[in-house]
């Protein structure tokens, strides 16, 4: 099995980075493929089983838009036919039409799905995340500069407790198709989130897939999601 | 002609400082709030102290600041400060308003600030340092700070261009802060026995903020802190004008340090012992050196100063040594230093108390910077017990990397 990081130089904020290592633990015979700036991404060429890319600055994320241009056909493709694709952070904006900046100007993304981001760096938006996919719960934390607008009520990814979705009136959050996913939500989501990562397992093809760490993880989750619908607030 | 409302503001924030004095409450930020909620401009008004030194910067903010101004005080200069805490505009008004007169004028020639880097925007335009120190610039709190281009582009839109700025050569990021002012530049050499780290996760310079090549490394001693070129273009590390070659421990948790400064070797006794508080010593001696103060003033003022003790203290208990390092809480970069304080340290049994009271109060706390630490510095052979406390210590980021323990 073969996957494909792109860009983890630059894609690894907000813990994004705990998403890999605990795959590598879950998939220990797994080989995963780092992909640099400067390279051309191994999907090009090869075929990686699942593509993963974390969150990364914004002038990085404009370089990766610009490098990742060219392969806007072939990253479509690999979505149609149900390519295992993970993203997260802002790198699902990458896939969106495009990112509106403060002075209004506009950064042209690959256009796949019509939303759109509107950035506004001096607005931090900080939120926890519970909601639901598969009929299991999921949790997560979002912190950003962005707010995505568009329609995604028919290929959303979760579907929002408490917290936000894709904006701050938005209770449905992400995308995803066939197995194409993308969340804003930030951080350890594999870890946080045992059941998705053994859906995602499974969808890799393992037969009764069990995450690394199973039992503190489901414990901490369960932990989690009590906290998440008690707590006071949700976002700051 | 200053408006009415900045002596109104004034007054207020004087009768403010007044009764908290009758109080008997120690200082705070408040009169700095009083005074920017009626005069939001009101550090545009008030006269500044003749000579600003500034510190800036990720991490070791408060402890070169209150280096700088133990030393200057040694040395019979009376500062300005706000070294009670408020390092945002509110604490820097305060500290202003607190050394001015009832019509806004400054009762000290001298001043220390300690300035946060977010605050740039509100402080910068009014307060201009002559000198600044920028510690580092690393990974933050994500949820206030984003990443490091976002502070690194807020500092360099906001620095004054008046500002001589002393700057870590050895960190690729702050060093090229604000091309075109004034700068010395500080760093230190890799020392004889010194265990450089290498191996952080985190690393928040990889690629050659030019050409995007890779970038080669001389030494790098903690997350992309070190000495480094491109492999394809001209872009390398800056070479220090203050440069530490050679550190010795002394038995009471100082070091002897040499610093090579124009050709010449400057010798200082500092009160500290770990990577960061050296870094600290290092950016002191080039910006009070940059100040005016001589080889001598400085080493007689070092030996007689210590680290504020709530940071990091070493006492014996019973033929024990216990060594407490407070690390800034959602920081993984000074975390990890901690931890590797810990894995340095033979026969250590490692307590920590792993909880942010703060961020958890309204809300559920945010565990994702959690994944930038190296709990991995704890799978050494000197650990001898780990001990968890606090309501997230159960999550799995760290049973994670207590899994890789055992």
């Amino acid at each position: 099995m073969q996957i494909e990081v792109l860009y983890p130089e630059q894609c690894n904020l907000f813990g994004d980075s705990g998403n890999i290592r605990y795959l590598k633990k879950c998939l220990p015979d797994a080989e995963f493929i780092n992909t640099s700036l400067n390279d051309t991404p191994f999907f090009v060429t090869g075929d990686p089983d699942m593509i993963y890319m974390g969150a990364c600055t914004e002038s990085n994320q404009e370089k990766i838009i610009s490098r990742l241009m060219p392969y806007k056909e072939k990253l479509k493709e690999a979505i149609d036919n149900g390519k295992v694709m993970l993203f997260t952070g802002n790198a699902p904006e990458i896939f969106y039409k495009y990112i509106e900046k403060d002075d209004k100007s506009k950064v042209e993304c690959l256009g796949i799905f019509d939303l759109y981001a509107k950035q506004r760096i001096f607005e931090r938006f900080n939120t926890l995340v519970l909601g639901s996919f598969d009929g299991k719960e999921v949790v997560g934390f979002k912190t950003q500069f962005t707010q995505i607008y568009g329609d995604n009520s028919g290929n959303y990814f979760v579907k929002v407790e408490r917290g936000a979705g894709i904006n701050r009136e938005s209770k449905l959050e992400g995308v995803h198709v066939n197995n194409f996913f993308a969340t804003s939500m930030v951080g350890p989501l594999l870890v946080m989130n045992p059941y998705f990562t053994e859906y995602l397992m499974g969808k890799l093809g393992v037969s009764d897939p069990k995450c690394a760490f199973r039992e503190q993880s489901v414990k901490a989750y369960k932990d989690r999601i009590t906290d998440f619908r008690t707590c006071r607030c949700v976002t700051e | 002609m200053k408006p009415v409302r900045f002596y109104f503001a004034l007054f207020c924030g004087k009768l403010t400082i007044l009764l908290l004095k009758m109080l008997k409450k120690r200082a705070t930020n408040f009169p700095g709030s009083v005074v920017l909620t009626l005069c939001p401009d009101f550090l545009k008004y008030l006269e500044k102290p003749e000579k600003i030194i500034a510190v800036t910067g990720t991490n070791g903010k408060t402890t070169c600041s209150n280096m700088l101004l133990d030393i200057l005080t040694d040395n019979g200069y009376d500062c300005t400060n706000n070294n009670f805490g408020g390092n945002v505009d509110t604490g820097i008004s305060a500290a202003l308003l607190k050394d001015s007169t009832l019509t806004g004028r400054a009762t000290k020639k001298y001043c220390v600030l300690e300035i946060d880097e977010r605050s740039a925007v509100r402080v910068y335009p009014y307060v201009q340092p002559d000198i600044l120190i920028v510690t580092n610039l690393t990974r933050d709190s994500y949820k206030r700070n984003a990443h490091v281009e976002y502070i690194f582009n807020i500092l360099n839109d906001n620095i004054p261009d008046k500002t001589h700025l002393i700057l870590n050569a050895d960190d690729l990021i702050s060093s090229s802060l604000k091309k075109n002012n004034s700068r010395t530049y500080f760093g230190m050499e890799p020392f004889s026995g010194e265990q450089l780290i290498g191996n952080n996760i985190v690393r928040d310079i990889t690629a050659c903020p030019v050409c995007s090549s890779p970038l080669e490394y001389s030494f790098l001693r903690y997350n992309h802190v070190g000495r480094a070129k491109c492999s394809k273009c001209d872009f390398c590390s800056p070479e220090p004008d203050f440069d530490t070659t050679e550190r010795v421990f002394t038995p009471d948790g100082r070091a002897d340090i040499k610093v090579l400064h124009e050709g010449k070797t400057e010798e200082y006794n500092v009160p500290c012992e770990n990577t960061i508080n050296l870094y600290n010593a290092t950016a002191v001696t080039a910006a009070l050196r940059t100040f005016g103060l001589t080889e001598e003033q400085l080493a007689a003022s070092f030996r007689k100063i210590n680290v504020v003790r709530s940071r990091y203290d070493v006492t014996e208990e019973k033929g024990r040594t216990l060594k407490c390092i407070m690390a800034k809480g959602q920081n993984p970069v000074a975390c990890s230093h901690s931890l590797n304080i810990a894995r340095n340290t033979p026969d250590t049994a490692v307590i920590l108390l792993w909880d942010d009271y703060y961020d958890r109060k309204e809300t559920s706390e945010n565990t994702a910077w959690y994944y930038d630490v190296d709990f991995e510095f704890l799978v050494n052979d000197n650990i001898k017990q780990i001990i968890v406390a606090g309501k997230t210590g159960r999550r799995p980021a760290f049973k994670t990397s207590c899994c890789r323990c055992s």
